[in-house]
């Protein structure tokens, strides 16, 4: 860790999000999103971010580039502070390729007008020179010179990102935030499109932080990997370490449950958990956890709230009872649910706000 | 083998009209669902995989063009028969005979010059005759395909149901849970008896009027009402007070589109609020037109005049508005769907009555149509009633009652809408939503479609369709817009409702996991045909269509880090999925496949039994036998690939 360079750096940034009831009435609640996540990105390396949907990856995203203010907290890039740099230097450095191609294009526009758009806006001037800089991004991602003269539609799914990501490679960044940029695609075209990042981050040297809910193609990709729960990092290693030995008992669990397009002794035995992802407007007390978690003790879980700690080298996990490597939890569900839960009445007391 | 087959298609080929022509999305599709199995249907998109299963309900807007779908023996695809068509074109020409050259002869014989009012009339009348005429032949032409059309509607949901990708798409988010449960219910007579008569539940759910007023002015449909009710006050004031919009062409103007905004905002109400905005217009028009020409003086034979006018035009509205709601009985664009009837209905009740029972077959209107039609009755009659007196009545008083209709009309329907269900129905509904393990369902059918979270909304899918115990469930992509752990509830409840009640499941999706997961037995799919099926060992651990191995071969895997040297790329299929309407002679498979030669790019392949019910379409099944050769050559196709420069998509 030390022998590596620090590029970005999260110190327990938050974003909450107002809950208005009308026009003119008061802020009801907040949702929180983001609650305090503190992370470093490393020069060159590939930190993916999982969790399932609503847990605050795409929201994380947004707040690394500055597209939605901070409520509380600071992100340091390269040593200076995102809040006072101009917006036009944040864009120079930091690019993002969206989840939907087609959606993030203007289809309007050509694919030339499209990836060009950005050198032109940072001074660039437009001419034979911007057209050959422009066949040199299409011939980097694959795609042909001749390619920049169509217009979006007329380019499949896997066509599109890489357009998009020819774009977000124009103003030469040193950090790609890639928000999804496989899951609207197909299998083999997810394959594809994954080869190239790997091959252009291995030539440019650029750092990526790869936001998916696909633990498949987290683990193809990243070095290191942070999972969220609820607007929280609980778990963050590095990949072979996280997807050998989990020791967050939420991770076990997402592991468990990736459908395995295996047959046999192959399979693993599935941890369905029950229950479904709390509301960030109104998260659990304590460990956000604990109301699916299966190991959850009853005045520990639901009113301490853990700290992200070191159990190993690199590895930290925020849970009060981490799992040993090689411990499983326990699969037999005996038809009670999951975790410490209101409707049950040795609980109940626990639960009240 | 075949008794116990629930579902089988055969050689199924359809296409898709478009203005840029016809589009191929099922070139040869072969597939066999058994009792009680899981069966997976895999493939990437645009392959066809949600084509075939629309098709097989009767749902798809595509064209069959040769092949079959027997479910339990029983066929699913309408064929027309050809003896017809003399009779077709008779039907087709008898009203543009009757537009074209019966209604304005007879016109002329109306205009003031001519001497003959009497006989222009008598001309016009027989023009209807001959609309009417046509509209008989049309019924019996198509009565096989009512007959059609009844069996799929009995099939439909109740043997064979769907539960679709999005869930909160497929819901109504205007009503509540155990509505929409209760619907398709109420559409199967799955109902127990109910427990109160019709009047007890009014009046229960009147009995708190509070709490009513209270939801109701909370609920959405308060700001339309609102509306409605603001606009009515301002109409009636002008109406009856001194005139403060003096034409009534501006107060057509201003109700349509006063309307217009209410049914925005009322979706729930939208077609009857459209077609009671369509009705003010030709209403406006016959008013000012008649208004002219009766100068006060009405005796009988000026309003004999009247009649046909105002018949024509209300039927030229009718045709143009039944052209586009009502294709089957005008044209031969046959677009039956439900809101098309319900929509059509109204419309028809709205204008006339009489022309309603004429064109209207209430025998193949559903339950719930019926009911709606029947709601409406007071609110149409009551409109048929104004029409026939308000030509030869003073605006004033036109206007009231118009406005008065409205006012108390509409928020009777919506009472009919906020009716609490019978406590014995609301049981069943509470015993199904139990089946599918919903914590709590007592307070969970109360409420709307947006309060619930995704995997919720999913087993409330799931738990419609097994309202009716059907021994089908087609499941396209049932997970894929859930996450993981969601996922992999939804899929152990699937398997524990298959073993529970035996129900066959047909599995979409484009997951080779979930497949795993779930499934007896996979068909996967390339390019509009089935290319290889088989058990899902089969399949999984012993693919033999290089397609199918190149897709396994294609997903990420996580191994441990010993068996991992550093971050190698993946393996992929080179180039894209074909254009569907890309003309191939021989397999579609073949500019992507390692293995091409002359014999696939001319011949089309057979599928080959492999090995006991395990068929592969490929012509080198020879090759396959072992995968990681398949894949090793794969790789090294992939690289002669990207130095050719391929993945380019001819338009």
């Amino acid at each position: 860790m030390s022998d590596r360079e620090t590029l970005i750096e999260l110190n327990d940034i938050k974003k909450w999000f107002p809950i208005k009831s009308g026009l003119l009435s008061p802020v009801k609640n907040f949702v929180h999103a983001v609650d305090g996540v503190s992370l470093v990105v490393d020069k060159g390396e590939t930190l993916g971010i999982v969790g399932e949907s609503g847990c605050g990856k795409t929201t994380l995203g947004r707040l690394i580039l500055s597209l939605i203010p901070i409520t509380s907290g600071s992100i340091i890039y390269d040593g200076v502070e995102l809040r006072k740099m101009k917006n036009k230097d944040i864009r120079r450095k930091m690019q993002i390729v969206f989840q939907d191609p087609g959606g993030s294009m203007n289809p309007r526009m050509t694919v030339r007008s499209i990836i060009s758009e950005p050198l032109i806006v940072n001074g660039y001037s437009d001419g034979a020179e911007m057209t050959k800089k422009v066949g040199d991004l299409l011939e980097s991602v694959g795609l042909k010179r001749n390619h920049m003269t169509r217009f979006p539609h007329e380019f499949s799914g896997g066509q599109k990102q890489r357009v998009a990501l020819a774009r977000a490679l124009a103003l030469e960044p040193d950090f790609i935030l890639l928000d999804e940029p496989t899951s609207a695609l197909d299998v083999s075209v997810q394959a594809q499109v994954l080869n190239l990042l790997d091959e252009i981050q291995r030539e440019r040297g650029l750092t990526f932080v790869f936001i998916t809910h696909s633990l498949n193609v987290v683990h193809h990709i990243s070095d290191r990997v942070a999972v969220m729960y609820l607007g929280k990092i609980v778990e963050l290693a590095e990949t072979d370490n996280l997807f050998e030995s989990p020791a967050h008992p939420y991770t076990h669990a997402l592991l468990s449950a990736i459908p395995e397009p295996t047959v046999g002794q192959d399979r693993n035995e599935r941890i369905v958990l029950s229950g479904d992802v709390p509301s960030p407007a109104d998260p659990p007390s304590g460990c956000r956890f604990h109301t699916r978690c299966p190991i959850a003790k009853i005045g520990v879980c639901d009113v301490d709230e853990p700290e992200l700690v070191n159990i190993d080298s690199g590895h930290k996990v925020a849970c009060h009872f981490p799992l040993a490597p090689g411990e499983k939890l326990p699969l037999i569900n005996n038809g009670i649910p999951y975790g410490i839960h209101p409707q049950s009445s040795t609980n109940a007391s626990v639960q009240e706000p | 083998m075949s008794e116990d087959s629930l579902l089988k298609i055969q050689n199924l080929k359809v296409h898709f009209d478009t203005l840029e022509g016809p589009v191929e999305a099922l070139h040869d599709v072969n597939l066999e669902v058994k009792k009680g199995q899981i069966m997976g249907v895999v493939g990437e998109s645009g392959c066809g995989k949600s084509v075939t299963s629309l098709t097989s309900i009767g749902l798809a807007t595509c064209i069959v063009d040769e092949g079959s779908i027997k479910y339990d023996g029983k066929e699913m695809i309408f064929h027309e028969s050809d003896k017809n068509n003399s009779l077709v074109f008779l039907s087709k020409i008898l009203p543009y005979i009757a537009v074209l050259i019966f209604f304005p002869v007879g016109f002329v014989y109306l205009m003031p010059f001519m001497n003959d009012p009497l006989l222009g009339f008598q001309i016009i009348m027989l023009g209807f005759g001959l609309i009417i005429i046509s509209l008989i032949i049309k019924y019996f032409i198509h009565s096989d395909l009512r007959e059609h059309e009844k069996f799929m509607r009995f099939i439909r949901g109740n043997e064979i149901s769907m539960i679709f990708q999005e869930p909160m798409t497929a819901l109504n988010p205007l009503y509540t849970v155990e509505k929409q449960i209760y619907e398709v219910m109420k559409t199967h007579n799955r109902l127990v008896d109910s427990r109160l008569s019709q009047y007890d539940r009014i009046f229960s759910s009147l009995k708190s009027p509070f709490r009513f007023m209270y939801n109701w002015i909370l609920s959405d449909r308060f700001s339309s009402i609102f509306f409605s009710i603001l606009l009515l006050t301002y109409l009636l004031t002008s109406c009856m007070g001194p005139n403060l919009i003096s034409s009534w062409g501006t107060r057509f103007v201003v109700i349509f589109y006063a309307s217009a905004e209410v049914s925005i905002s009322c979706t729930n109400y939208t077609d009857e609020l459209i077609s009671y905005c369509f009705l003010l217009i030709p209403f406006g028009i016959l008013r000012a037109s008649i208004k002219s020409s009766m100068d006060r003086k009405e005796d009988f034979r000026k309003m004999l005049v009247s009649i046909p006018y105002v018949s024509v035009i209300l039927l030229l509205i009718l045709w143009y508005d039944s052209s586009l709601f009502l294709g089957d009985l005008w044209h031969e664009e046959l677009e039956i769907s439900d809101n098309n009837w319900v929509h059509s209905a109204f419309m028809i009740a709205f204008y006339s009555p009489i022309i309603s029972s004429l064109f209207v077959d209430f025998s193949r209107l559903e339950e719930v149509h019926r009911f709606l039609i029947i709601r409406s009755i007071p609110f149409t009659f009551t409109l048929a009633l104004t029409y026939a007196i308000l030509l030869w009545t003073p605006n004033q008083v036109v206007g009231t009652i118009v406005a008065l209709v409205m006012v108390i009309s509409i928020p009777c329907m919506i009472l009919i809408d906020y009716l609490q269900l019978d406590p014995a129905h609301r049981g069943q509904v509470v015993k199904i939503l139990e089946d599918v393990q919903i914590p709590n369902p007592g307070a969970v059918i109360t409420m709307y479609p947006h309060e619930l979270s995704g995997g919720m909304r999913q087993r409330v899918m799931i738990a419609m369709m097994m309202s009716c115990e059907p021994k089908l469930l087609i499941a396209d992509e049932p997970t894929t817009a859930l996450d993981v752990t969601i996922q992999a509830q939804i899929l152990h409840l699937m398997r524990d409702l298959r073993d529970r009640k035996g129900t066959s499941i047909m599995l979409i999706t484009h997951d080779l996991g979930v497949i795993a997961e779930l499934c007896d037995s996979v068909s996967v799919m390339y390019a509009g045909s089935v290319v290889e099926t088989g058990t899902i060992e089969d399949i999984l651990a012993n693919p033999r269509m290089p397609y199918t191995i190149g897709l396994l071969h294609s997903i990420p895997k996580i191994v441990h880090s010993d068996e991992r040297e550093g971050r190698t790329s993946l393996p992929i299929i080179p180039g894209q999925v074909p254009d569907p309407n890309t003309h191939f002679d021989g397999c579609r498979f073949h500019p992507r496949c390692p293995f091409a030669d002359d014999l696939c790019r001319s011949i089309r392949p057979e599928m080959i039994e492999v090995s006991e019910g395990h068929y592969a379409a490929c012509h080198h099944t020879d090759l396959t036998i072992i995968s990681e050769d398949v894949e090793s050559s794969f790789d090294i196709f992939s690289k002669e690939f990207e130095g050719v420069g391929g993945e380019v998509i001819v338009r």
